[in-house]
């Protein structure tokens, strides 16, 4: 935020008062944000489906574009314009025009919170880590809807399937970093990250026993939440068809898609911030291309979930809310009182 | 931006609300309320980080039409009214959406909405749980959200034996 | 801006809130609350209640919001087959609302505000968590009973509908 104020202050010689130069501080910010997020989810597509591909054998996309079909995803973006929308004569109109938007907005703003370079934020809360958890259940309102409006058995199930798993889900989530918080006293995010300066033992996930257990629920519940192979209930096309956008055709479905890689990156990213150091290097104190390294280690989790959902079976939905009720809340309670515990004794014999 | 509370918006609203102060403060001199305002300079802290929200929606909002109105510009427009029906595996539908809901969803949603509600108060305690240790009421802190979890894990445990976790 | 800001959240306040009692379809009113809740976070943020908005937007529409569209589906009813509301209902109806809103005008608008200047709270957050380690410990515990007695209240739901499928089965 203040790196782009200064740029549009200092190089373009921009005269702005206070108003003017949050406006458009926050506008380009923002703007940036949604290229970048919109860049990254449609460069996903084409990593799933090639390492989908190497997984099984195969080589994926390999005709569009020179080197090993890198531009299939452009050419799905044309393809995708083309196409014809179709509203079912059933379906309620206004609620299935609204649902992708809703879902699409909710995907967005998490974003505005996510620190990726040092002041390279778009809204530097102070309640950050909670504004994210926050603005991201909008979504399970969307797909309610979108289930609803679709006027489909399939659809509906898939949505009342998708929300109880978001919803399930998102304590485990809200809880696994409750332990981080204690540990920063700060739910800002750039507090979060500088906090964890200081080498690969500084990290949040790698500080404690505690904290990794905390992390790997958090890992666990985030493939949860953006309703990913193994937990792909809400999706599962055997039973299913397709979920709740089975109604959903052209545009209005691109929406839906875009809007699940660019949450599949989302919690990567968080994850790299309140878990793995964010910008900071494994060694050492200094900052270099912090924008980078984040992107890495995001990219890094984000290829481990890939390869999860293609290499487990879906699990039961029975299953899977027993591992959240039954394993992962109690074990995040625990990760609270042992981390509580821990933080107190280092502290009396720091002191 | 300067947001001052003093504003028009605030003050016309305040205006509706008192109508007649004598008579106010006979009849109701329990019944205080404080408004607070901020100054100005204090109340752009807030605005620098709700405004860019604002314009995330906004941007989001106007991608969102912008994909949907060229989708719907470049599209082919050619409906059917087989096209048009529900999809249920190419056969005719049957029945409508009148399905009922297993009663363990609206369980997990109001589980979900406990503990939430756990979580929102456990977020202030996590902030303010090191700086506690300066005073050296750590162990006051730690048992104070041990009860508060306690009670809510007793819960848990009764929800539990009573088998409404089973998902069958 | 500011005030153009505070009437876009006014207006979206309650022009959803009205939907939400006016509309005929109780599922078209369910996801109008989406939009009355989010216009009362982003007022509570106007006035610098961050804590407050996020909360709103975390417990209201990620959680009470999820639970009023489960129960609105699960007893889904045609439209055709709401029972009318007569003439007859309506006035009393109409008495009622006019009573209440008297009563609440007269109480908020007999008060006497006492416009004080204060700081903003810079860390909202840390306020909260320091007023609960000391002034309000006894509500922030009262408040997990609470909580507790909903969650037993939620399994005696659902043993009640297993009573229901035994006598089922049996007959």
């Amino acid at each position: 935020m203040e790196i782009i104020t200064k740029l549009l202050t200092e190089t373009f010689g921009l005269q702005l008062d206070n108003t003017g130069q949050l406006v458009a501080g926050g506008l380009t910010m923002a703007l940036i944000m949604a290229l970048v997020m919109a860049t990254c989810a449609i460069v996903w597509t084409w990593a799933e489906r090639k390492v989908a591909g190497f997984i099984q054998s195969r080589y994926g996309p390999m005709r569009v574009g020179k080197y090993h079909g890198a531009l299939q995803p452009v050419a799905d973006m044309v393809k995708i314009l083309g196409k014809e929308d179709i509203i079912p004569d059933d379906a309620d109109k206004p609620l299935f025009v609204l649902a992708p938007i809703i879902i699409f907005i909710a995907s967005l703003l998490p974003w505005a919170a996510v620190p990726f370079a040092p002041g390279f934020i778009a809204s530097d809360m102070d309640l950050g880590l909670f504004y994210i958890f926050a603005v991201s259940s909008g979504a399970i309102v969307g797909i309610l809807m979108a289930g609803w409006a679709s006027n489909n058995k399939w659809a509906l199930y898939g949505a009342a399937r998708g929300a109880a798993q978001m919803v399930s889900y998102e304590i485990p989530l809200a809880l696994a970093t409750i332990p981080v918080v204690m540990r920063t006293g700060s739910l800002n995010m750039n507090d979060i990250v500088i906090g964890q300066q200081g080498g690969i033992f500084h990290w949040n996930a790698f500080h404690d026993p505690f904290l990794f257990v905390a992390f790997m629920i958090y890992f666990i519940s985030s493939i949860a939440e953006v309703n990913r192979g193994p937990f792909d209930m809400p999706e599962t096309e055997s039973e299913l068809v397709a979920g709740y956008h089975t109604e959903y055709t052209g545009m209005r479905f691109a929406l839906f898609f875009l809007s699940e890689y660019a949450n599949l990156f989302l919690v990567s990213c968080i994850a790299t911030a309140v878990f793995l150091g964010g910008w900071n290097l494994p060694v050492g104190n200094a900052v270099v291309l912090p924008g980078l390294v984040f992107l890495a280690k995001a990219v890094l989790l984000v290829l481990i979930q890939i390869w999860i959902r293609w290499t487990l079976p879906r699990l039961r939905v029975d299953q899977l809310m027993h591992v959240c009720w039954k394993v992962l809340i109690p074990l995040s309670l625990l990760c609270l009182l042992g981390s509580g515990i821990l933080l107190m004794v280092s502290g009396e014999i720091a002191a | 931006m300067v947001v001052d509370r003093r504003d028009f918006s605030v003050n016309f609203l305040i205006a509706l609300l008192i109508t007649n102060k004598e008579l106010a403060s006979r009849k109701y001199a329990r019944l205080r309320v404080i408004y607070i305002w901020f100054d100005a300079g204090e109340a752009a802290f807030m605005a620098e980080q709700f405004v860019p929200l604002l314009l995330v929606i906004s941007l989001a909002l106007i991608f969102a039409l912008l994909f949907l109105g060229l989708s719907y510009w470049l599209g082919p427009k050619k409906a059917s009214k087989l096209k048009k029906t529900v999809y249920e595996c190419g056969i005719p539908v049957r029945g409508g959406i009148e399905i009922r809901f297993f009663i363990r969803f609206f369980l997990v949603a109001l589980l979900f909405l406990l503990f939430d509600l756990e979580a929102v108060f456990i977020y202030p305690w996590a902030v303010m749980y090191q700086s506690m240790l300066d005073g050296g009421r750590m162990i006051f802190a730690l048992s104070e959200m041990g009860v508060f979890v306690g009670i809510l894990v007793v819960g848990l445990v009764y929800v539990w034996k009573k088998g409404a976790l089973e998902w069958q | 801006m500011g005030d153009m800001v505070f009437y876009l959240f006014a207006l979206m306040t309650v022009l959803s809130g009205f939907f939400v009692v006016f509309s005929k379809n109780i599922v078209h009113a369910g996801f109008s609350l989406m939009f009355t809740l989010f216009g009362v976070a982003g007022l509570f943020a106007m006035l610098g209640a961050d804590f407050l908005a996020i909360t709103q937007t975390m417990v209201y529409i990620g959680g009470v919001l999820v639970l009023v569209l489960f129960v609105v589906m699960m007893t889904r009813i045609p439209a055709q087959n709401l029972p009318k509301s007569s003439f007859n209902r309506k006035i009393p109806a109409g008495i009622f609302s006019v009573l209440i809103f008297a009563i609440v005008f007269k109480v908020i608008g007999g008060t006497e505000w006492n416009v004080l200047p204060v700081d903003a709270p810079e860390a909202t957050i840390s306020m909260i968590g320091q007023k609960l380690l000391t002034e309000f410990i006894f509500p922030f515990e009262y408040a997990s009973i609470v909580l507790l007695l909903a969650m037993i209240g939620a399994a005696i739901l659902i043993r009640e509908r297993k009573i229901d499928d035994d006598e089922e089965v049996q007959s």
